[in-house]
């Protein structure tokens, strides 16, 4: 039957697109696995080593005593976690008051802050560079902080305001005749309806935090204040780059975003078409 | 009004930390700025016209452009595939998943490493796995020409862009109902019938959400040419994000970053003002 026959070349295709994509994906991180098991020498050996001679588990434990990983892991948390808290809980009365509430200049507000959208941290360097130096938060986690919640504030405002519109009025409104205020109506009703879009929201925000690079990159100075990706970047020296400890920290570092991934999965992409898509 | 209030907690961290720095970025474009960064008389042009003067400034505008169009336009076709691939059920999905989030969970300076590793001439990963396989006689320079560097580079971008895309796509997949598709066997239609006439004009709406998204975080894409090239060989490889921190922080010209701040300003209006056209001439 040439249907049969179509289905099964259907099939094989599927399984080779599938293939080819995580191998070119896996590749990157498989070399950073072995390249973080090699010691010098192998690392710079000409031509280039497949694997490590000596298999160094050791560069895993010996890295939090050369370099100071544990401050970067600190500082990265930090950054992430304060930088989550203040967006949402900026983001959510916010986008409540856009979806839910009607006053004069609504639509223009909602335009302009998801405009703010387009303005990444690196293409307004040199102004952040300059604003944060005015207000004396140059060279402080303080300063990401309040950077990393204000730049994913059009992205949080506008998925959070799609969630509210998806809440029924009724709810509310039933609540507010039980003598529920508006804030008591949010806090009890909206709130627990909306938790799958908060937690996408929270999964997003955190991730940039985590991962952010360009303003610790601009503002950061002090070594006791590097990020992650900060501390990473100084092993890029002029001479010899120490890629064993780039790629056992930057596996130390990935690790607890994926299983933090694998288990959000199903709300990353379900919250985003609820506030994307319809908001 | 109450809905002021409301809003006030957001509105006071954009204007604090996203408008005050879009107005010194301003400032800065016109004024003329001292070594030691204090600006001085406003209301001059000179840092456009030092700006302009650069040899390489169409090359960073052309390579931009160039960035932007070659990842988003691959990505959005390989995550469409991909997103088809994924929606079905087979063996092995969940890995091939879990495989997915893997670059979206790394931060890009990451993965910019690895991949300036890999690519290296002398000790590089890619050069070492292809004369093992006896694929190459002797190792390629993968980063000393431009053009060869600017394809790796997109190469990475197209990477690191797709798990997203990807996800879109596929939560807009998830939320088709299957009875179209059910009508549509019943009527005799075959796989590409589906495909164009039910999937994707349904996947629409995803599918601009994710063009629309990525335009700007392509366009100010940063990491990845800073760290594989910085923009060698000779400022070839620049893009205008790379291209503004190496004019004010490698050489202390700040005026003419912000300058190319608002020229890329300019460029990301335009595309918006074409995007919102061409929905409404859609709508209508």
């Amino acid at each position: 039957m040439p249907g049969r026959k179509k289905h099964k070349l259907g099939r094989v295709f599927l399984y080779l697109f599938a293939w080819l994509t995580s191998l070119f994906i896996l590749y990157p991180y498989i070399v950073m696995f072995l390249g973080s098991l090699k010691d010098l020498q192998t690392m710079y050996r000409i031509p280039g080593t497949l694997l490590p001679e000596v298999w160094h588990w050791e560069n895993y434990v010996n890295i939090w005593k050369d370099i100071p990983l544990l401050t970067y892991f600190k500082n990265s948390f930090i950054v992430a976690v304060f930088g989550t808290a203040l967006c949402i809980v900026c983001a959510v009365p916010g986008a409540y008051a856009l979806a839910r509430m009607n006053f004069p200049g609504k639509k223009t507000l909602m335009s302009l802050i998801v405009m703010t959208q387009m303005f990444s941290p690196v293409v307004l360097m040199v102004g952040i560079y300059r604003a944060m130096s005015n207000f004396g938060l140059a060279n402080s986690l303080v300063g990401i902080v309040l950077l990393v919640a204000a730049f994913n504030q059009a992205f949080a405002v506008w998925l959070l305001s799609g969630t509210f519109a998806t809440i029924s009025k009724e709810l509310e409104e039933a609540a507010r005749i039980d003598g529920c205020n508006k804030l008591s109506a949010m806090i009890r009703i909206i709130l627990p309806l909306a938790a799958p879009g908060i937690v996408t929201a929270m999964t997003f925000v955190f991730i940039a935090g985590w991962n952010e690079y360009t303003l610790a990159l601009i503002l950061i100075g002090d070594s006791s204040l590097k990020t992650i990706n900060l501390g990473i970047r100084a092993f890029f020296g002029y001479t010899g780059t120490e890629w064993w400890y780039v790629f056992a920290a930057s596996i130390l570092a990935t690790l607890p975003i994926l299983g933090f991934f694998r288990i959000l999965e199903r709300h990353l992409t379900g919250g985003l078409t609820a506030g994307g898509v319809k908001g | 009004m109450d809905a002021y209030l409301w809003l006030a907690p957001c509105l006071i961290l954009l204007i604090l930390f996203v408008l005050m720095p879009v107005l010194e970025v301003f400032r800065m474009a016109f004024s003329k700025i001292s070594p030691a960064n204090l600006l001085k008389e406003f209301g001059t042009l000179e840092n456009f016209q030092y700006l302009f003067r650069q040899k390489v400034f169409g090359r960073v505008i052309l390579n931009t452009a160039i960035w932007t169009v070659a990842i988003v336009g691959i990505s959005i076709v390989l995550s469409i595939i991909l997103a088809l691939v994924l929606n079905e059920k087979f063996k092995g999905r969940a890995f091939h998943r879990t495989v997915l989030l893997l670059p979206w969970a790394t931060s890009l300076l990451i993965t910019s490493a690895a991949w300036k590793y890999i690519l290296n001439t002398e000790y590089g990963a890619l050069n070492a796995l292809l004369l093992k396989l006896g694929l190459i006689k002797k190792a390629i320079n993968y980063l000393g020409d431009p053009v060869s560097a600017f394809t790796w580079m997109i190469i990475v971008g197209i990477v690191v862009t797709i798990p997203f895309m990807t996800f879109t796509l596929l939560s807009g997949l998830q939320s088709i109902s299957e009875d179209y598709y059910e009508a549509a066997v019943i009527d005799g239609a075959n796989f590409w019938d589906k495909l164009f006439k039910i999937t994707l004009p349904l996947l629409r709406p995803s599918i601009n959400v994710t063009i629309v998204l990525n335009v700007i975080y392509v366009f100010n894409s940063f990491a990845i040419v800073n760290t594989i090239t910085a923009g060698a060989p000779a400022n070839q490889t620049h893009t205008i994000s790379t291209y503004l921190y190496y004019l004010a922080f490698n050489k202390n010209k700040y005026g003419a970053s912000a300058a190319l701040s608002l020229v890329s300003f300019v460029i990301l209006s335009i595309f918006a003002v074409i995007y919102m056209k061409t929905q409404m001439k859609e709508e209508t």
